[in-house]
C-alpha cells in the first residue's frame, strides 16, 4: 500500500483529500502545517508528498526547499496542491524541485488521483 | 651848379632829362621803322638791351606779326598827316611774352618832312587783364545769376515739396496718434484678460493634483504650488531644486531625472518612488518656446501623490489573491465532497430526489469553481500578469489533441467534431502553447454548446506569415448587432442582459481568448455568422520563418 503525505492546514480540505485517498488505497499520513509535515515525511517515508502552499508558521514553497534539502527527504517526489495559480509561484515551485503542480480548484478528484499515481509510477 | 633860370626854354631843353627818368616808354622811330632812340623805362618793361634795340627795325622785330600792317599803316598816315596819333599795339618782349602799350606818336617835322616820330608808351597791359576779366566776370555773374535762379526755383519747389511733407507728416503724426490710443485700448483689454488668464491660470495651478514647480533655464524655481508643501509636509516660500531632490534621496535620484530632461529635451516619468510612507510619482517635462521650436525655456515638474492609488491597486491585487485562495479553498472542499459521494455513496442511497439535489449542488459548485478561476485569469491577463511563452509547435497537433479531448462532449450531443487537414505540412507557430489550446478548446467549446445538430469543423490555413485557425459550427448563429460585441467583458450573444444565456457561462471566454491571442501577436475575430446555420470564429498567430 502506498502511503501519501497531506500537508494541509484547511482541516476541510485535508479531510476530504485523505477521504479520497484512502478510498482509493492509499495509506494517508496527514499534518496541518509545514514544521510539522517535515518531520512526518523523516520519520513516515511516504511515497508521495502533497503539499500546500499557504500556511501558517511556514509557507509551502519553504517547506519544499527544506525537504530538498534534507537527506531523508530529497529523494521523496512532492506535487504541490494549491490554489495558487500565478506562474512565478509555479516557475518558483519547479525551480525549488516540485515534481508537480496541481490547482485544487481546476482538478477534479478523480484526476488528482491519476496524477498522484503517475507521479508514484514515474519515480 | 649855376643857377639856371627856369623859364620855358630852360625847361625844354631840360626835357632829355624827364624821358631818361619818366615811368613811361619813350621811343623814337624812323618812317621805316630803324629805331634811334628807346628810354631805360622801355628796356625795363621789355627786357631788351641797347644793342637789341638802336638801328633795329621796329616793325620787323618789335611788333607781332599779325600786327606789322597796322603799326605801318599808323606809320604812313602819321608821316603823311603830319600830325600827333594815339594808337594801341602790342610790344613783343625779349621773353616773347607781349605787353600792350598804348602809344601817343608825335611827328618830330624838318623841311616840311617828317624824320622821325617820338612815342611815348603807356603799359595797359594790366589795364586791358582787368578789362578782359571785368567782361569774363560779367558773364560769369550773369551764368551764376541764371544757376541762381534756377537753384531758386528747385529751392522753391524743394520748400514746396517739403511743406508738403510736413503736412503728411502731420497727417501721419495724428493718425500714429489715433493708432497709438487703439493699441492702448487692445493692451489695456489684453492685460486684462491676460491678467484673468494669469489668475485662471494660478487657481488651477494650485488647484492642481499634483505638485506643480516651475524652473527656468538656469534651474531656478520660478514657480510652485501650495500642494508642494503638503506633499512634503513643510511649509516653504521660497524652493530650489536641491531642496526637492533632497526630500528624495535614497528613493530616486531627482537632479538626473532633471539634467536627463535637459539634455534630451523630452519628458522624463518616473513611476513608483517609494518614500516609506507615501509613494510618489514624478514627471519632468521641457517647456518650448513655442510648439515648432525646440528651444527651451525651462522645465515643469510635477510630483503626484500616488499613495492612495498605490493602496487602491494593492488592494485589488490582494482581493484577488483572496478571491483565489479563500474562495477557492471552501469550493474545492464543497466540489471535492460532492464528487466523494457521487462516487462511493450515491449507489447506496435509492431515492431520485436525493440524487437530484447531489448532482445539483455539483453542477452549482462546479459553475461557481469555473467563474472564480475566469474572473482571476481575466484580471491578471489584464494585468499583465500572465507571461507567454515563445515556443514552436506544430499547430496541426495540437488541433488534433484538443479534438481528441473535446470528443466525447461534442458526441454526447450527438455532434460531429473534425479537422480538415491540409495536404502538406504547414510551418510551426510561435506562441505558448498552452495558451493557445485554451483558446481553441473554449471556441470548440462554444461551438458545441451553441449546436444542437450538424458538427464543428476545423481548417488550418498558412497566409501571410500568420497560422490561421478557422472553427467553424452549424449552431444556432449570432445576430448582426450582436456580433460586434463577441469579444467584450461579459457579452454573451444574448440581446437582453436580463435573458439569461443558455450556455450558462461566464461571458468572459471569448474576451478573454481575445487578451491571450493578441498577447501573442496574433487576432481573433468572427469571421462569419448566419442565424440559424452557424458561426465561423478565426484565430491567427505568427508563424515561425522558413
Amino acid at each position: 500500500m502506498e502511503k501519501i503525505l497531506l500537508i494541509e492546514d484547511e482541516v476541510l480540505i485535508l479531510r476530504m483529500y485523505e477521504k479520497i485517498f484512502n478510498y482509493e488505497g492509499f495509506a494517508v499520513v496527514t499534518c496541518e502545517n509545514g514544521i510539522e509535515g517535515i518531520e512526518k515525511a523523516k520519520t513516515e517515508q511516504p511515497s508521495l508528498i502533497l503539499l500546500d502552499i499557504m500556511m501558517p508558521k511556514m509557507d509551502g514553497l519553504r517547506v519544499l526547499e527544506t525537504l530538498k534539502q534534507e537527506p531523508l527527504t530529497k529523494d521523496i517526489p512532492v506535487v504541490i496542491l494549491t490554489n495558487l495559480s500565478s506562474d512565478v509561484v509555479i516557475k518558483d515551485a519547479f525551480a525549488k524541485g516540485a515534481a508537480g503542480y496541481l490547482v485544487k480548484s481546476e482538478i477534479v478528484n478523480d484526476k488528482i488521483v491519476e496524477e498522484v499515481k503517475q507521479y508514484i509510477k514515474t519515480v | 651848379m649855376p643857377n639856371i633860370e627856369f623859364n620855358e626854354n630852360t625847361i625844354k631843353a631840360s626835357m632829355g632829362t624827364f624821358m631818361e627818368n619818366v615811368y613811361l616808354i619813350v621811343l623814337c622811330i624812323k618812317p621805316d621803322g630803324t629805331i634811334l632812340y628807346a628810354n631805360p623805362h622801355f628796356y625795363k618793361s621789355t627786357g631788351y638791351s641797347k644793342e637789341d634795340v638802336l638801328g633795329k627795325n621796329w616793325f620787323e622785330q618789335f611788333v607781332p606779326v599779325n600786327k606789322i600792317d597796322t603799326v605801318i599803316q599808323t606809320m604812313n598816315a602819321i608821316v603823311e598827316n603830319k600830325y600827333s596819333m594815339k594808337s594801341e599795339n602790342a610790344v613783343v618782349k625779349k621773353d616773347n611774352s607781349q605787353l600792350i602799350v598804348e602809344w601817343h606818336n608825335v611827328p618830330i617835322i624838318q623841311n616840311n618832312s617828317v624824320e622821325y616820330t617820338v612815342s611815348l608808351g603807356i603799359d595797359v597791359t594790366a589795364r586791358n587783364e582787368v578789362e578782359l576779366l571785368m567782361k569774363l566776370n560779367e558773364k560769369t555773374m550773369r551764368e551764376r545769376a541764371e544757376m541762381y535762379a534756377k537753384q531758386n526755383s528747385v529751392l522753391e519747389e524743394t520748400k514746396i515739396g517739403m511743406l508738403n511733407l510736413l503736412e503728411d507728416a502731420k497727417e501721419l503724426e495724428e493718425a500714429l496718434q489715433e493708432e497709438k490710443k487703439n493699441v492702448e485700448l487692445k493692451v489695456e483689454e489684453r492685460t486684462k484678460e491676460l491678467n484673468e488668464e494669469k489668475a485662471r491660470l494660478i487657481s488651477s495651478i494650485n488647484s492642481f493634483p499634483s505638485g506643480f514647480v516651475v524652473t527656468d533655464e538656469d534651474g531656478n524655481i520660478v514657480l510652485t504650488n501650495n500642494l508642494l508643501n503638503d506633499i512634503f509636509k513643510v511649509r516653504h516660500v521660497e524652493w530650489t531644486l536641491s531642496e526637492i531632490s533632497g526630500y528624495m534621496e535614497g528613493s530616486t535620484d531627482f537632479m538626473s531625472h532633471y539634467n536627463k530632461c535637459k539634455r534630451e529635451k523630452k519628458s522624463v516619468l518616473v513611476n513608483d518612488i517609494d518614500l516609506g510612507r507615501k509613494f510618489l510619482e514624478l514627471y519632468i517635462a521641457p517647456i518650448f518656446l513655442s510648439p515648432l521650436s525646440d528651444k527651451t525655456i525651462g522645465n515643469i515638474i510635477l510630483i503626484t501623490d500616488i499613495t492612495e492609488e498605490k493602496i487602491l491597486e494593492r488592494s485589488k491585487d490582494e482581493f484577488f489573491s483572496i478571491a483565489s485562495h479563500e474562495l477557492r479553498t471552501p469550493l474545492t472542499a464543497i466540489r471535492g465532497n460532492i464528487e466523494l459521494i457521487k462516487k462511493h455513496f450515491m449507489s447506496k442511497v435509492s431515492d431520485t430526489s436525493f440524487e437530484e439535489m447531489i448532482n445539483d449542488i455539483g453542477a452549482s459548485s462546479d459553475r461557481l469553481i469555473e467563474l472564480v478561476n475566469e474572473f482571476l485569469n481575466m484580471s491578471r491577463l489584464e494585468q499583465g500578469k500572465i507571461t507567454f511563452e515563445k515556443e514552436l509547435f506544430s499547430m496541426e497537433e495540437l488541433i488534433e489533441e484538443s479534438i481528441f479531448e473535446m470528443e466525447n462532449t461534442a458526441a454526447g450531443k450527438g455532434l460531429y467534431l473534425k479537422y480538415e487537414k491540409p495536404n502538406e505540412s504547414l510551418p510551426r507557430v510561435i506562441a505558448d502553447a498552452n495558451r493557445t489550446k485554451e483558446v481553441l478548446l473554449n471556441l470548440i467549446n462554444n461551438s458545441i454548446v451553441y449546436s444542437d445538430k450538424g458538427g464543428t469543423t476545423i481548417k488550418s490555413v498558412c497566409e501571410d506569415g500568420f497560422m490561421k485557425v478557422y472553427v467553424t459550427d452549424t449552431g444556432r448563429g449570432i445576430l448582426p448587432q450582436n456580433q460586434n460585441l463577441l469579444f467584450r467583458k461579459f457579452q454573451q450573444a444574448n440581446p437582453s442582459i436580463y435573458a439569461r444565456d443558455a450556455s450558462k457561462s461566464t461571458g468572459l471566454g471569448l474576451y478573454i481568448s481575445r487578451l491571450m491571442i493578441e498577447a501573442m501577436g496574433g487576432k481573433i475575430y468572427l469571421e462569419k455568422s448566419q442565424e440559424g446555420e452557424g458561426s465561423t470564429f478565426v484565430f491567427s498567430l505568427p508563424v515561425a520563418k522558413p
